[in-house]
């Protein structure tokens, strides 16, 4: 069935002109890259144009890839890529905005409400929303280079070597910036570790 | 320095993430990966724009890669809109129509080359028959046209019936005639035809009638025998019908008068009984060889009658027949 068939092999069916085979490939990747950029960029519009943009090149690029390749370190890097370029280009918002809305909902708040006070809320649907705040705020926090490994590894499920293969450092330097990023969510996040061990 | 990784460090983030292998990642770790789960488990993973995705497919269908073809699928693709254009239907219509009829007309030159069967000239049964009365111009054209298959059948004894279709089709020969067809003196036989027939037919009846006289001499004995009689009377229609002659029994003697006979009998059967004064020439030479002198004689006489310019410049001029002529003859 062709749903069930690798990515290398769907992208040469597209290569065919089988364009299912393309939507099928979208319907695997999409959440997770574009979750990945959202987390990298950390703004939502942006992440919505890169993620159409990381498609695009994929689509553009098709008839040039070779069945030997993975695609999904293919995908990834161009992801990564528009995220490093992205980000160069606006290094002056390293840190989202305290006071940017948090979704495109209006009433959504802003990370500045949610992250004010450092007591716990009570209940469960704030608490997962101050969760959220914090964890985005925490990536946020992690160097460009920490920041995609943590991501890579967390949020797209790539071994260390592949992250490393698309960062294009050895998987030591890989797995030491990842040991560090552990180690700063681990002390922003250290508070809902309770929290964690009692969820469902 | 902050891509320093100790050994247990590189341990405690291999084992972080292998499978069950969680006692052995640092407890800190862990729990940092349960609140990470619980927020994704809690919806901190969000959902692309569904808009997106439209965006995309549409992006894809407009730039899906084409099906690799094949070289003779390319070329088709790339011809097809010149081939499939009316006018190209138009265009080989007439290459069709062009090339048959060039086919066709090579193969009626062919034919013209080719003779159509023996039946024609295999039989060329001289008879006695005088040819009508009739202008005389146009009587000598049709003698001259008659005796052209002779002089073919010289250059293709295999395909008698040719020669006339040959006349026909290659005027070449018969038009840079260097010199005008005026004989000296123009019997009404035989001598006359001569030089109607002579450009197309000497350079080919030289090798034979007079290529007897002139071993070797071949194409050129066509000139040689035109500069024999200088006055630009070419002698090789008359060599030409000793082809004939040689193709065909001995003509019975000329018939003294053209309307002697009232039967409509064949042109060539006109012409035959007439012998050329050039093949009395080469048989009174091989007749002057064999030192049969009293037919030299008599052929002299004939010739002498007929052409008396041949018989003067030619005739006479051959040391091998004059030794066998009296003196008076000369």
């Amino acid at each position: 069935m062709i749903t069930d068939e690798a990515d290398e092999d769907l992208m040469v069916r597209y290569q065919a002109g089988e364009v299912r085979a393309f939507e099928i490939l979208l319907g695997r990747h999409r959440k997770p890259v574009y979750n990945f950029i959202l987390r990298f960029i950390g703004d939502k519009e942006t992440a919505e144009d890169l993620l159409q943009e990381a498609f695009m090149r994929v689509i553009k690029g098709a008839e040039a890839y070779k069945r030997q390749a993975k695609f999904t370190t293919w995908l990834y890097t161009i992801a990564r890529n528009l995220c490093v370029d992205q980000t160069r280009r606006r290094k002056h918002r390293k840190h989202a905005s305290l006071d940017a809305p948090m979704s495109a909902d209006e009433d959504s708040g802003t990370l500045l409400d949610v992250v004010a006070g450092n007591e716990m809320a009570s209940d469960r649907k704030t608490v997962n929303k101050q969760l959220h705040a914090r964890l985005q705020q925490a990536i946020a926090g992690l160097g460009d280079e920490q920041r995609e490994v943590f991501l890579m590894r967390e949020f797209l499920d790539m071994p260390f070597k592949q992250i490393a293969d698309v960062v294009g450092v050895p998987e030591n330097t890989v797995k030491s910036r990842m040991r560090y990023a552990l180690e700063k969510l681990r002390l922003e996040l250290e508070e809902y570790k309770d929290f964690a061990k009692a969820a469902p | 320095m902050a891509d320093q990784l100790s050994p247990d460090d590189d341990d405690a983030v291999a084992a972080l993430y292998r499978d069950g292998s969680d006692d052995e990642a640092p407890p800190a770790w862990t729990s940092l990966r349960e609140v990470i789960g619980a927020a994704r488990a809690s919806g901190f993973d969000e959902e692309p724009p569904a808009g997106l995705d439209a965006v995309l497919l549409a992006a894809a269908r407009a730039h899906a890669p084409r099906p690799r073809q094949t070289w003779w699928q390319r070329l088709r693709e790339r011809l097809a809109p010149v081939l499939l254009h009316p006018a190209m239907a138009g265009a080989a219509a007439l290459v069709v129509v062009v090339g048959t009829a060039g086919v066709l007309y090579t193969r009626d030159g062919a034919k013209v080359v080719q003779p159509p069967g023996p039946s024609n000239a295999a039989s060329p049964a001289p008879t006695g028959g005088a040819p009508p009365a009739a202008d005389p111009a146009v009587e000598e054209r049709r003698r001259a046209d008659d005796d052209a298959p002779a002089a073919v059948n010289e250059q293709a004894p295999a395909a008698p019936g040719a020669p006339q279709a040959a006349l026909e089709e290659t005027p070449g020969p018969r038009a840079p005639a260097p010199t005008p067809p005026e004989p000296v003196v123009r019997k009404p036989r035989g001598v006359e035809r001569a030089p109607e027939r002579a450009p197309a037919a000497g350079t080919r009846t030289d090798g034979l009638s007079i290529g007897g006289a002139t071993p070797g001499a071949g194409p050129l004995a066509g000139g040689a025998g035109r500069s024999a009689t200088d006055d630009g009377a070419p002698t090789e229609g008359g060599q030409g019908e000793s082809a004939e002659d040689s193709a065909a029994p001995p003509p019975p003697p000329p018939s003294p008068s053209p309307q002697a006979s009232s039967a409509p009998a064949p042109d060539r059967q006109q012409v035959a009984p007439v012998e050329p004064v050039a093949t009395r020439f080469a048989k009174a030479q091989a007749a002057a060889r064999a030192k049969r002198c009293g037919e030299v004689v008599a052929l002299a006489a004939s010739v002498r009658t007929d052409d008396i310019a041949y018989y003067r410049r030619v005739f006479v001029a051959d040391p091998v027949i004059a030794a066998c002529l009296p003196a008076s003859a000369l």
